[in-house]
């Protein structure tokens, strides 16, 4: 059996008193899309850095190809490109100038270097905008910009960190195409981002929290797998009377206040009665962010457990 | 030679940015220009009162004398005593001179009758008091031995004092050239302090770090940009120098770009320094002009170092400011060459290994958390 790609064994790191990753075990498996995702200050892009040698982990080990890197990043190096979470560019260069700037450090031979740039830009859409500077590339632009300085070394496995923020619906899904194409190459991506509707174009999605993982799997195996059903429920009195006399009812973790409405997380087969009648519940499809919802309570209350 | 992309890349920016240029080039030579003339150790126009209570003949050749120099500007001349406290309360004059007539005459043997003269002087600019007092001196005793001259008389005691280098003591002649090593000072501590931050800002030094440049590369890479900017300004400021300011360099000029490059190793791996330890462009321009404050206050530019107590002067050995006005001055006004400071060129480059190694090891320590 062919080993993965990447492998992280308890990889852990703080800063001072933060614990930016606690215990991280991860499978990365090849020419997969896997989507790290998690609020701000998760830890996502701390677990990239650590990938890449930019960080330094407290512990944890990290295999390559089933080799053990051992502190030496070279060879995740040597085979990856990074693109960092302001895309990384220069703005006083052109299109042009930062493609052959990235091209030079990352040692493109100067041979395949031009064609290499023009297939690049031809790919991204930015042929007609190689001679603009690149403070001046609107945000889908500058993003297009930065995936394609790092595909400049041709790199086995991509890490992008939240590429997304700032940019339109339209530069996004086709930022997605793009990514799917690179896949589909045989690259390895592992993208963070805090959006979860982007969480669910990816082959395995990784839920952060709090420097930890709080679930994994692909969308089709989170769902199926969730062990409760959603319903939702609009209650005719005040939304936030219904939800603190519910949460106590059900417990925290197994309700989500949304808009008007009231996600509640029961098991199969369970009655709710409230106010002493039987609640009319609409079973609904359980949603990314409500699996995301459920698993970051729970994570939270057995925190909490555990402290206590 | 992988820096070198890193090079062209750094000099593309700076030369993009007409701003910059305009900051870089046209700057510093104003700045060599109008700083070459204010920051003057001299005393000219030093506005001065004249209380005339002898009305002599003696007493107003001394006036004229005064009022033909260009060292004093003559404010006011009164016949009758003022309050001298409230003159300089008032800051109408930093010098007054009082005439007053002899009671008794002298002595006999000369024809003259000198008349008492008194200088009071405000002491709130110690400086400048104490550099008039010397010109007062001078302008009285000189007029005293014309005299004598005059009537065959021998002066006792005549100190001959003879000025090398710079005759006339012209402060511009020491100051001027001087100047140009503080603006290399300025202009490259500045550019390299902040390079790195502003990589870190626009988060592109993670790019380079995770590239296949290593700390050494990115060091030249960075800072050699500021280096060639660095010695344009400073052949800039030596024309200005030589064709504005109108001092000749009695020595060679190819001895002090070879200093010059002894200094930019040290500064530009203080700035270097600077940069990776500050986290915001605003934090790395603190860093900056902290160091440099403390760099010409230890420089020996604005007051000799022998001023400098004791304890702190220390601090003047591990100033590479101070080696480069030292060998600045030499080249310009004594016409030295190496052998008289192969030494501070020496001191320079090893205080600049230790700056850039300590930088080397602080990258490697610190921007890989």
């Amino acid at each position: 059996m062919t080993a993965p790609i990447l492998e992280i064994r308890n990889l852990s790191k703080a800063f001072g008193p933060i614990q930016a990753l606690n215990n991280v075990s991860l499978i990365i498996p090849r020419a997969s899309l896997t989507i790290i995702a998690g609020p701000d200050g998760s830890g996502k892009s701390t677990l990239l850095k650590c990938l890449l040698g930019l960080v330094r982990a407290d512990a944890g080990q990290i295999y390559l190809k089933g080799q053990l890197t051992d502190k030496n990043f070279e060879q995740i190096r040597s085979i990856s490109a990074y693109m960092s979470e302001r895309f990384s560019l220069y703005p006083d260069l052109t299109v042009e100038e930062n493609l052959d700037f990235y091209a030079c450090i990352q040692m493109v031979p100067k041979d395949r270097k031009d064609d290499l740039k023009h297939r690049l830009l031809e790919r991204t859409g930015l042929e007609s905008f190689r001679f603009r500077l690149a403070a001046n590339l609107s945000g889908g632009l500058k993003q297009k910009l930065a995936l394609a300085t790092a595909l400049l070394s041709s790199p086995e496995i991509l890490f992008l960190d939240e590429p997304t923020p700032g940019i339109d619906p339209t530069s996004r899904l086709e930022f997605f195409r793009l990514l799917e194409e690179l896949k589909k190459e045989g690259r390895t991506i592992i993208l963070t981002t805090p959006y979860l509707d982007e969480a669910e174009k990816g082959d395995e999605i990784v839920f952060f929290h709090r420097g930890k993982i709080i679930k994994q799997g692909s969308l089709s195996d989170l769902k199926n797998q969730f062990p409760l059903l959603v319903f939702s429920f609009e209650p005719e009195t005040n939304i936030f009377e219904a939800y603190t006399e519910l949460s106590k009812l059900v417990g925290p973790e197994n309700l989500i206040l949304r808009g008007r409405q009231l996600k509640i997380f029961v098991p199969e087969g369970e009655e709710l009665i409230w106010r002493g009648k039987l609640l009319r519940l609409k079973r609904e499809e359980p949603r990314l962010e409500d699996i995301y919802f459920y698993f970051e309570r729970r994570s939270e209350m057995m925190e909490l457990g555990h402290d206590q | 030679m992988r820096f070198l992309f890193l090079f062209r890349k750094e000099w593309r920016e700076i030369f993009r940015q007409k701003e910059m240029v305009a900051l870089l080039f046209i700057a510093p030579l104003i700045q060599t220009i109008i700083l070459g003339y204010v920051v003057r150790t001299d005393v000219t126009n030093l506005p001065v009162g004249i209380i005339n209570l002898s009305q002599s003949i003696e007493s107003q050749r001394l006036i004229n004398r005064l009022a033909s120099s260009p060292l004093f500007k003559i404010k006011f001349i009164a016949s009758k005593p003022v309050d001298a406290e409230e003159i300089f309360r008032q800051g109408k004059s930093k010098a007054l001179i009082i005439f007053r007539e002899r009671e008794k005459r002298a002595s006999e043997e000369f024809s003259f009758s000198l008349p008492e003269v008194q200088v009071l002087l405000d002491g709130s600019d110690a400086n400048s008091a104490m550099i008039a007092a010397g010109y007062f001196y001078g302008l009285f005793g000189h007029y005293i031995t014309t005299l004598l001259h005059r009537e065959d008389k021998d002066v006792p005691f005549q100190p001959k004092t003879i000025i090398r280098f710079n005759p006339s003591l012209n402060s511009l002649h020491t100051m001027g050239p001087a100047i140009v090593a503080l603006l290399l000072t300025i202009i490259t501590i500045l550019l390299t302090g902040i390079g790195l931050v502003r990589e870190k800002e626009q988060q592109t030094l993670d790019t380079l770090l995770v590239s296949k440049l290593t700390p050494i590369e990115i060091f030249l890479g960075k800072t050699l940009p500021m280096a060639a900017v660095g010695l344009i300004e400073m052949t800039l400021g030596i024309m200005v120098v030589i064709t504005i300011f109108d001092v000749t360099p009695r020595g060679n000029l190819a001895y002090l770009y070879l200093a010059a490059v002894a200094f930019l190793f040290s500064i530009l791996s203080i700035g270097f320094l600077i940069s990776l330890i500050s986290q915001s462009q605003q934090q790395a321009l603190f860093f900056c002009w902290f160091t440099m404050l403390l760099f010409l206050m230890l420089s020996g530019l604005l007051t000799p170092l022998e001023n400098i107590p004791p304890a702190l002067r220390w601090l003047t050995v591990i100033n590479p400011l101070r080696y480069l006005i030292a060998i600045i001055r030499e080249i310009f006004l004594k016409g030295n060459g190496l052998a008289y400071f192969w030494q501070d060129i020496l001191i320079m480059a090893g205080l600049g290994l230790v700056a850039f190694l300590f930088s080397l090891r602080v990258f490697r320590r610190f921007v890989i958390k």
